[in-house]
């Protein structure tokens, strides 16, 4: 197990320089010109200044020579100052990532409360009318583009129900009623796609794990249908499905970009949007390395949960 | 409804000002209530406290005025601060300039001497008092910044000389020439005064808060996210503000703006600047009539320009060709979301604005389309180009189909084509910055009311925004004359000739000058928009909640 560990971890050092390059590399390829950005929308185009702005920013040196200063900056775990606003990423990252935690967590548990037992009661009742609807429910989920969804949400709770959360976010801690009640929504609308996604993987899991000879063996011993579809069935089909929640949460965290935008949840997404709006390398570095680095632990977490679902399974 | 209506109570602001005369002001579209307002309400009648929330809308770089342009500097940032001298928070034809820092001013005979005095016990957020040493160091870190710090309108101050401080309640500012709007320039809410204590020990202290003599204090910033600042309770306007504090927060969506300012989580959208799309003001009217919505007119154009360097741009009767088959009238109406007077290089119905008659002499404005299109060809044929061309139409994605569509209907009916080049703002932005354009059709915020404004940034050869690379001495000359004519009737003279100059050398056509829509709840009194966002009406201090 510490084997496996210690491979899993040094495999995720050549996954982590790859994407710190692929970031880096990918923004410098972008056109337009933070310099003009950080200048303004209402004042002279200085060339002068843009060149003094560039050489503060360190964006007149060498691209190898600003790469290695920001690995420099990620190794002593200090992300740098936002361009232009010279504001500390770190403080910012510290505060917008409980928030899309937050946010992830209301996600995905209302995904779970709804997708698997949806799933579950598809499968066992396979081409019923519940397997129908759930199907189609399942599809409209996942081809209806989520900023849409979001819009509409507003929309609805705005001006039908003369309602929308309160601006300034309440902590967890601090209220958590009042928490739930302000990420609810954002939460509903990612959990819609997440849920169409969970209830067709659980859906077709089942199925397989329900022709299995075992279950029929289960079924011939006189076991209770609840229990040979909860006991044997569905715990052996959660293993794909518990993979696919697994990439979804990291997926979660990456901040629902468009929905925490929509929203005005001021969370990774968000930050990550108005990063790229102002051009701010370091910020969107910072952000994207952060995400990253979550889906290579999430990815850890799930395969090293397959020992503890599948006692079959050894790590070697 | 009726007691929605703004009282208008005025008591008028008989402070010290420029002698002027009175304009005509341009239209101003209501599609709300009249919520016109002549001057502040009597502080008797004031409801005191509450707090303003609002959108904060543009780009952040920092909170430091004087070193960046943004909008999103500015909406948090001039709350803070203050000016020697500001444009009055309810003068919407932006003619009449009051005390700031500076109780009063007055310029030498000659017009190259402006003395300040300093009000009395103004005090900075950290307590230490204002002295004409920060008003110098302030005026010198604009007009010639040190090493480190960077000035986005130095430019407007060249004929600065000295700037001197005889006594702490004194300020001089002498200039090379004599200078016709220096006063102008200098009641512009960029310029305001900062703490030399504080910069001076570090240049960039002011750029994640906020330390001035403002009517708010600075509270807490997330970037691009939410700014916070608190009544400033020593204000040297005693009395003012009335609100406790103000909250501005950032949406990425305008709908999730509109949702929450119709629910009553906001009071207003962005309080100190952008406004709202015309159809974000249209839905808020359609949830809720009572509330206010108004479309005001903004220092701001709607344009397309050629790059002169460029064949067959670089020939004059091309140019002014294309002008003529440009009605501008019609122009706008493909522009979605756009509207506003059609004018000039100078903002339309103020003192510099040309007598109509004399602007439909101007090439394009001519009232008459089918004689403008006949004159056009035979500009056309001149030029060797009867047959017409292909020119390239740089725009953002934004607005592009807009301006594609536009220019391709009005420039098809004298065989020009259009090849269509839509980029993202910021590609855009660069590539114009750089000049790397044939026709480049797009939108600008105009800095100052003062004739300066359009003409010195756009068409002055050499100046930082001219990308149509035009030079015309006789124009530059005009430019340089109207400067120093101190007398406003004899310097709106040289203003209508360099207006004359501009317009005909065809390198920059204005479309029309636009209107911004606001929107807020009926309880927001006293709220304001005045032409420029650079003006007291921004500081939010004479604005009231009526509940």
């Amino acid at each position: 197990m510490h084997r496996y560990l210690t491979k899993r971890l040094l495999l995720s050092i050549p996954t982590i320089f790859g994407l710190t390059v692929l970031i880096f590399f990918t923004l410098r390829v972008l056109p337009g010109d933070v310099a003009l950005t950080i200048l303004g929308e209402d004042t002279q185009v200085d060339h002068q200044r843009l060149l003094e702005i560039r050489r503060e920013l360190g964006l007149d040196q060498p691209i190898y020579v600003q790469y290695g200063q920001w690995m420099w900056s990620i190794l002593r775990l200090d992300p740098g100052r936002s361009f232009g606003s010279d504001y500390p990423i770190a403080k910012r990252l510290a505060a917008a990532i409980p928030i899309t935690f937050n946010l992830a967590v209301y996600a995905l548990i209302l995904t779970l409360i709804v997708a698997i037992p949806l799933g579950a009661v598809s499968a066992v009742h396979q081409d019923s009318w519940v397997d129908y609807a759930s199907r189609a429910a399942a599809l409209v989920g996942l081809s209806t583009p989520g900023f849409w969804v979001g819009i509409m949400v507003i929309m609805f709770l705005a001006f039908y129900v003369g309602w929308m959360p309160q601006l300034q976010l309440v902590s967890f801690f601090e209220d958590p009623w009042k928490n739930f009640t302000q990420l609810f929504w954002p939460a509903l609308v990612i959990a819609i796609a997440q849920t169409a996604v969970i209830t067709r993987m659980t859906r077709s899991t089942l199925l397989e794990v329900l022709r299995e000879d075992y279950v029929r063996t289960a079924r011939a011993k006189g076991l209770r249908e609840r229990v040979v579809i909860v006991r044997h069935a569905l715990k052996n089909a959660m293993l794909p499905v518990i993979t696919l929640i697994g990439l979804e949460f990291a997926g979660l965290m990456n901040g629902a970009v468009i929905t925490e935008t929509v929203f005005a949840v001021p969370g990774l997404g968000s930050t990550l949007i108005q990063g790229i709006n102002a051009k701010d390398f370091p910020l969107i570095q910072a952000t994207v390395l952060f995400i990253g680095l979550i889906v290579v632990l999430v990815n850890l977490l799930v395969d090293l949960s397959y020992a503890w679902l599948d006692p079959r399974i050894k790590y070697r | 409804m009726k007691r929605y209506l703004l009282v208008g109570a005025a008591i008028g602001l008989s402070l010290a000002a420029l002698s002027c005369q009175a304009p005509t002001p341009p239209p101003s579209e209501s599609i709300g209530a009249d919520t016109s307002v002549a001057g502040p309400t009597a502080p008797d009648k004031v409801k005191r406290g509450g707090i303003l929330r609002g959108t904060w809308s543009g780009t952040l770089a920092h909170l430091d005025l004087h070193q960046v342009g943004t909008l999103g500097t500015w909406n948090a940032g001039n709350l803070m601060y203050n000016g020697l001298i500001e444009w009055d928070a309810f003068d919407k034809t932006q003619q009449r300039i009051v005390p700031g820092l500076a109780k009063s001013w007055e310029a030498s005979p000659d017009g190259s001497r402006f003395t300040f005095r300093l009000q009395d016990g103004v005090k900075f957020h950290d307590g230490a008092s204002l002295t004409g040493d920060d008003v110098v160091f302030t005026l010198k870190r604009i007009a010639d910044p040190p090493r480190g710090t960077s000035s986005a309108r130095k430019d407007q101050f060249q004929m600065v000389d000295k700037i001197e401080s005889p006594d702490p309640q004194t300020v001089v500012v002498t200039t090379k020439f004599p200078s016709a709007n220096l006063v102008n320039l200098l009641a512009d809410g960029w310029h305001v005064i900062v703490p030399k204590h504080v910069v001076e020990r570090d240049a960039n202290a002011l750029k994640q808060g906020g330390i001035g003599t403002g009517p708010y204090t600075f509270k807490e910033l997330v970037p691009n996210q939410k700014f916070v600042a608190a009544r400033n309770p020593a204000y040297f306007r005693q009395g003012h503000p009335y609100l406790e504090g103000i909250e501005l927060y950032r949406f990425g969506e305008e709908t999730t703006a509109i949702a929450a300012l119709v629910t009553n989580q906001l009071d207003m959208v962005n309080p100190a600047g952008q406004g709202i799309s015309g159809q974000g003001a249209r839905d808020v009217k359609a949830r809720n009539a009572a509330m206010v919505v108004e479309s005001n007119p903004r220092l701001a154009i709607d344009i397309w320009r050629y790059n002169v360097t460029r064949p067959p741009l670089d020939d004059l009767r091309v140019r002014q060709a294309m002008n003529l088959a440009i009605n501008r009238e019609e122009y706008v109406k493909f522009l979605q979301d756009s509207e506003g007077p059609v004018g000039t290089v100078v903002f339309p119905g103020s003192v510099w604005d040309l007598p109509k008659a004399e602007q439909e002499k101007l090439i394009g404005y001519e009232p008459n389309y089918d004689q403008r299109l006949q004159r056009a060809k035979q500009l056309l044929a001149e030029a060797g180009l009867a047959g017409g061309f292909t020119v390239t139409l740089m725009a953002t994605t934004t607005n592009f189909e807009d301006n594609a569509q536009a220019l391709e209907a009005m420039l098809g009916r004298i065989n020009i084509k259009i090849k269509r080049d839509p980029l993202q703002q910021e590609e855009a932005r660069q590539r114009e910055a750089e000049s790397l354009f044939d026709v480049y059709a797009g939108g600008y915020g105009i800095a100052t009311i003062d004739p300066v404004g359009v003409v010195g940034d756009h068409f002055v050869c050499g100046s930082g925004r001219n990308t149509s690379k035009f030079c015309d001495p006789e124009l530059d000359r005009l430019y340089q004359e109207q400067l120093k004519v101190l007398d406003q009737k004899e310097r709106a003279k040289v203003v209508h000739e360099m207006i004359k100059r501009a317009i005909n050398g065809a390198s920059m056509n204005i479309i029309n000058w636009n209107n911004e829509y606001h929107a807020r709840w009926p309880y927001v009194r006293d709220f304001v928009v005045t032409p420029s966002r650079y003006t007291l009406a921004s500081k939010l201090e004479y604005v009231w909640l009526d509940k």
